[in-house]
């Protein structure tokens, strides 16, 4: 009986390591993607002379009040170009967008272009960086794949909340929409604090110490798919004998 | 009483008994539990003053027992059992089972066929004012719906898979008459169909009859919602609902354009059967399998002119985005003139005037249209779809302007046409003293 349980414990902890501790110890590392910032970086941009990598988004003393620990400029953007559509829920109009905040502030103080890569609050003088083809000048970011400007229109609506009620508003919408799912729970696909509640943000997809994706399409992505992502709050398609 | 109590005694602290002595006397687990409920009910006739509680223990002790020990394979019920167990897995096998099938219905939905899911067209951040698309949501369909060139290159991008064979819709829209789906940038947040705005534009988009997630392959209208006849939003029934979204209450219509659900009303006298069957019970010009029972569609008649091409009214070479020739001015009869019309009114039996003893007179004589007389969609007026096409009819010269039923095949008109005054034009019985010579058409006579 005694050897039973220990049999079963044995089995119980090694299950544990091999699923839970085995992908933490070979998890990817922030140097080794293009958010790697400083002279060891992989990608194109990249400091001149800085070898801190953490130091462009994060230091540990006199951070920005935005996020613990944010070290970057804030962009002064307010008016971005918000997400709007016919059968979108969230919010009625363009106009009546809900302003960027959280995260996806953090994200836009380098990817809106308007403040220069380089330009950290804590830590010493603005980094410059080696003169790439998608940055200007003056350190900001211009054109790459990693350039949003400030027209985020085209792209998932950010700095949304996404709670119960705009599940059950869109589910039940007419015409019949792509239902959403409620309540999300998922390990890498996170609902983050925005206008006072929890809702979608840059990071929500995106993570950007790492690129679960596959192939390393889409960048810095939180799942090994593009549709992984999708999925944790959009109902596939239906069956087709079920009509909506 | 002591007996009782053995007997209650003896279910109770029987395990080994049960098992052996009890089941197998017995035979069945259905009559032990039967023997069990005699002995509760006993016990209970008996005990129940003193200690309910201690019958419902010892019976309930006792069946669990019972349950454990007794013998699956003699039990008469079992096939409930085993149905229940295949219902339950059934449940939970079913759901997986179809959404593994949808695809096919749902090409949209259809990995094989997309090969990126979602991705084959949301993908990164997309251009101006899209979903995540690559293209403006008014073009992003012909990305595949379009020209051949496009979905080769959906293809070579990996979005769509080889085998994968589209129309091309592009093409239909840049027919003289088609949809208005260049009007770009109208739809907006809330739209509500029919128009509730007089002074939006009118317009149109793939989104409005398709449904861009949930469109099936054999239901094109699939997720889209329609108007009734009474211009209530419903999920769609018959096709013209889909019709009706802009074409019967919309505060938008044009000048030129009728309330179709008032035309096609089924308290009208008469109308192209296509939200109930038409009144008029005497049809001989009818194509066969047409009946006087047939319904039609909108589609019927406004589709493409291409036979082969892609089904649907995305647009036409003809006007009013019609499948086949229809002239609506007077003119000379031919079998292409009226095409439309004698795709299902023969016409061999509407010159031959089978049913109205005139229309020979009428169509090839002096040339008048179809449309003259009749409105193809429905009359608020007159049976037999009458409604006097007033660019080619004026009042008579009794200043009248109508036209009465008399029942089978007979009538009157009011009306000047062609330099004729019916005033009133009583049929049958008209035709023999009529001379062609004395009233020349406006038009060259066939024949």
């Amino acid at each position: 009986m005694i050897g039973k349980r220990i049999l079963k414990f044995c089995i119980w902890h090694l299950v544990f390591f091999l699923c839970v501790l085995t992908p933490l110890l070979a998890f990817a590392r922030v140097e080794d993607t293009k958010h790697n910032l400083s002279i060891s970086g992989t990608g194109d941009v990249k400091a001149v002379s800085q070898t801190q990598n953490c130091i462009l988004c994060h230091t540990p003393h006199n951070a920005s009040p935005a996020q613990p620990l944010w070290n970057h400029e804030l962009s002064a953007v307010v008016n971005y170009i918000n997400y709007a559509s016919p059968t979108l829920q969230s919010y009625a109009s363009e106009a009546e967008a809900p302003p960027i905040d959280g995260h996806s502030k953090l994200c836009l103080s380098c990817h809106d272009g308007t403040v220069a890569i380089g330009s950290i609050i804590s830590g010493g003088d603005e980094i410059l960086m080696v003169p790439v083809d998608v940055i200007d000048a003056s350190g900001k970011l211009i054109g790459g794949p990693g350039y949003l400007g400030t027209d985020l229109s085209g792209g998932h609506p950010i700095s949304i909340i996404f709670d119960e009620a705009l599940a059950g508003k869109r589910n039940s919408a007419e015409p019949p929409l792509t239902r959403l799912k409620w309540p999300i729970v998922d390990t890498d696909i996170k609902l983050y604090p925005t206008q006072n509640g929890y809702g979608v943000q840059c990071t929500s997809c995106h993570d950007p110490h790492e690129n679960k994706a596959a192939g390393g399409w889409p960048p810095f992505w939180q799942k090994a798919t593009h549709d992984e992502v999708c999925m944790v709050c959009h109902e596939a398609i239906p069956p087709g004998d079920i009509e909506w | 009483m002591v007996k009782v109590m053995e007997r209650v005694q003896g279910f109770e602290d029987s395990r080994g008994q049960v098992k052996s002595k009890e089941i197998n006397k017995k035979g069945s687990r259905i009559q032990v539990v039967k023997e069990a409920a005699a002995a509760f009910r006993l016990c209970q006739s008996t005990l129940s003053l003193r200690a309910p509680e201690r019958c419902v223990a010892i019976f309930s002790d006792k069946v669990r027992l019972l349950r454990r020990y007794a013998p699956r394979n003699d039990d008469p019920y079992r096939w409930i059992w085993v149905l229940a167990v295949f219902i339950i897995s059934m449940l939970f096998l079913t759901p997986p089972l179809l959404y593994a099938d949808s695809g096919k219905e749902r090409p949209h939905g259809d990995k094989t066929k997309l090969l990126k899911g979602c991705a084959s067209c949301h993908k990164g951040h997309g251009i101006y004012n899209t979903p995540m698309l690559s293209e403006r949501k008014e073009l992003y369909c012909f990305r595949c719906h379009g020209q051949t060139m496009y979905l080769e290159n959906a293809k070579s991008a990996g979005d769509v898979a080889s085998d994968v064979t589209t129309a091309n819709i592009q093409r239909e829209f840049e027919k003289p008459y088609h949809h208005q789906i260049e009007k770009f940038g109208v739809h907006h947040y809330g739209e509500m169909l029919p128009e509730v705005d007089a002074s939006m534009p009118r317009h149109s988009a793939c989104g409005d009859c398709h449904h861009h997630h949930y469109v099936k392959k054999e239901n094109k209208m699939s997720g889209i919602r329609g108007t009734n006849k009474d211009g209530l939003k419903v999920r769609i029934t018959s096709e013209y609902e889909v019709c009706f979204n802009c074409h019967s209450y919309s505060a938008n219509l044009p000048a030129d354009q009728t309330n179709k659900a008032d035309i096609f009303n089924v308290s009208n006298p008469s109308f192209h059967p296509v939200i109930t069957f038409g009144k008029n019970t005497d049809v001989p010009s009818l194509t066969p399998p047409l009946t006087i029972s047939s319904l039609i569609s909108c589609t019927d008649c406004h589709n493409n002119n291409d036979p082969t091409g892609p089904k649907g009214p995305h647009g036409s070479d003809y006007r009013y985005i019609l499948s086949k020739n229809y002239t609506t001015v007077d003119s000379a009869e031919g079998p292409f003139q009226y095409e439309l019309c004698y795709s299902c009114h023969r016409r061999s039996s509407i010159l031959s005037n089978e049913g109205f003893q005139l229309h020979d007179l009428h169509i090839s004589t002096v040339g008048t249209s179809c449309r003259t007389c009749h409105n193809p969609h429905g009359s608020i007026q007159y049976t037999h779809l009458i409604d006097f096409n007033r660019a080619s009819v004026t009042p008579s010269n009794s200043g009248q302007l109508g036209y009465t039923d008399f029942g089978s095949r007979a009538g009157q008109c009011f009306l000047n046409c062609h330099g004729k005054n019916h005033d009133p034009a009583v049929y049958p019985g008209a035709a023999s003293t009529y001379n062609p010579a004395r009233y020349p058409s406006r038009v060259p006579l066939k024949r």
